[in-house]
């Protein structure tokens, strides 16, 4: 891990967006957006905190790692807000990998939350768009 | 213009531009999926001539049948990590009970695979009225809003085909 990792405060700050991309299989063609599907990962719901970047360094950070279809932004305050858990767990290759969990018992997002997030997140980046 | 025309543009909008974005896409697993876009161009067309037959056009759609049979193929298709963020192979046990699943339902849902293996089943009339079911090799879990009321809840596959049907009936 680098020692800007160090630099970034542990909590992250209700102030700080989580972006999130979106893979074409994905996005519900007939509503136009992400399923919430894409919310549900084994362990929470990883996403990258931005720290002190804007969208634009953050979107070309995220775009870097794969090829997105889509990506969103969710504002950590509002994430918390609907009950979920925002913890900053760095990775050797990811200083703003953070993940989103369902409480503090369980980690995997089930039943509302997702959606929840899914309708409070904001498109930040559509490819070719 | 009314709500069907409206309808059939934007889905032919959004199909030709998705087909665009994956053309250029650098991840060729992906390609997959530029057929269900067609697919779903086709599904839009079709819609006026179907719903004369059943004045209901969700009702025992072929097309939407098999735009998830060949989106259940791309599924196979996913290796790891196929999201970005470690997504896991889907177990072949989960798309063979989605395959037998959706074969026997009045209206299909659209499926979608979940970076946790199961597959989510998503059937949406209006914020206050849709269901959203997981597949998983264990358990099958529905969140269901229905007139604004949450409902979570484990159900067992025989249920779910009325789980979906409720929203349109």
């Amino acid at each position: 891990m680098s020692s800007t990792s160090n630099q970034l405060n542990n909590p992250v700050k209700d102030e700080e967006f989580l972006y999130r991309g979106i893979i074409d299989i994905n996005w519900d063609l007939k509503n136009n957006r992400p399923s919430s599907a894409a919310f549900k990962d084994s362990k929470g719901v990883s996403v990258d905190r931005s720290a002190n970047r804007d969208d634009k360094e953050s979107i070309e950070f995220l775009k870097e790692k794969k090829s997105f279809f889509a990506i969103c932004k969710i504002q950590t305050g509002v994430a918390r807000g609907i009950g979920a858990i925002v913890k900053y767990m760095p990775l050797d290759d990811n200083i703003y990998h953070s993940e989103i969990h369902d409480s503090t018992q369980r980690a995997q997002m089930q039943g509302s939350k997702p959606r929840k997030l899914r309708d409070r997140s904001e498109l930040v980046y559509f490819k070719n768009s | 213009m009314n709500n069907t025309t409206s309808s059939i543009i934007t889905s032919t909008v959004m199909a030709a531009s998705f087909g665009f974005m994956i053309n250029n896409a650098s991840d060729s697993k992906n390609h997959s999926t530029l057929t269900e876009a067609e697919h779903h161009t086709v599904l839009a067309k079709k819609t006026l001539s179907s719903s004369t037959r059943f004045n209901d056009s969700e009702r025992f759609s072929l097309e939407q049948l098999k735009i998830n049979k060949r989106k259940l193929q791309a599924i196979k298709n996913l290796e790891e990590n196929w999201n970005g963020y470690n997504g896991e192979i889907i177990d072949k046990s989960v798309i063979s009970k989605v395959e037998t699943l959706i074969s026997s339902l009045d209206y299909q849902p659209q499926i979608f695979p979940t970076g946790r293996g199961s597959i989510q089943l998503d059937a949406y009339l209006n914020e206050n009225n849709l269901v959203e079911i997981e597949i998983s090799p264990e358990i099958n879990f529905v969140y269901q809003v229905k007139n604004g009321k949450e409902i979570e809840k484990e159900v067992s596959l025989s249920e779910i085909n009325d789980f979906i049907s409720e929203l349109y009936i």
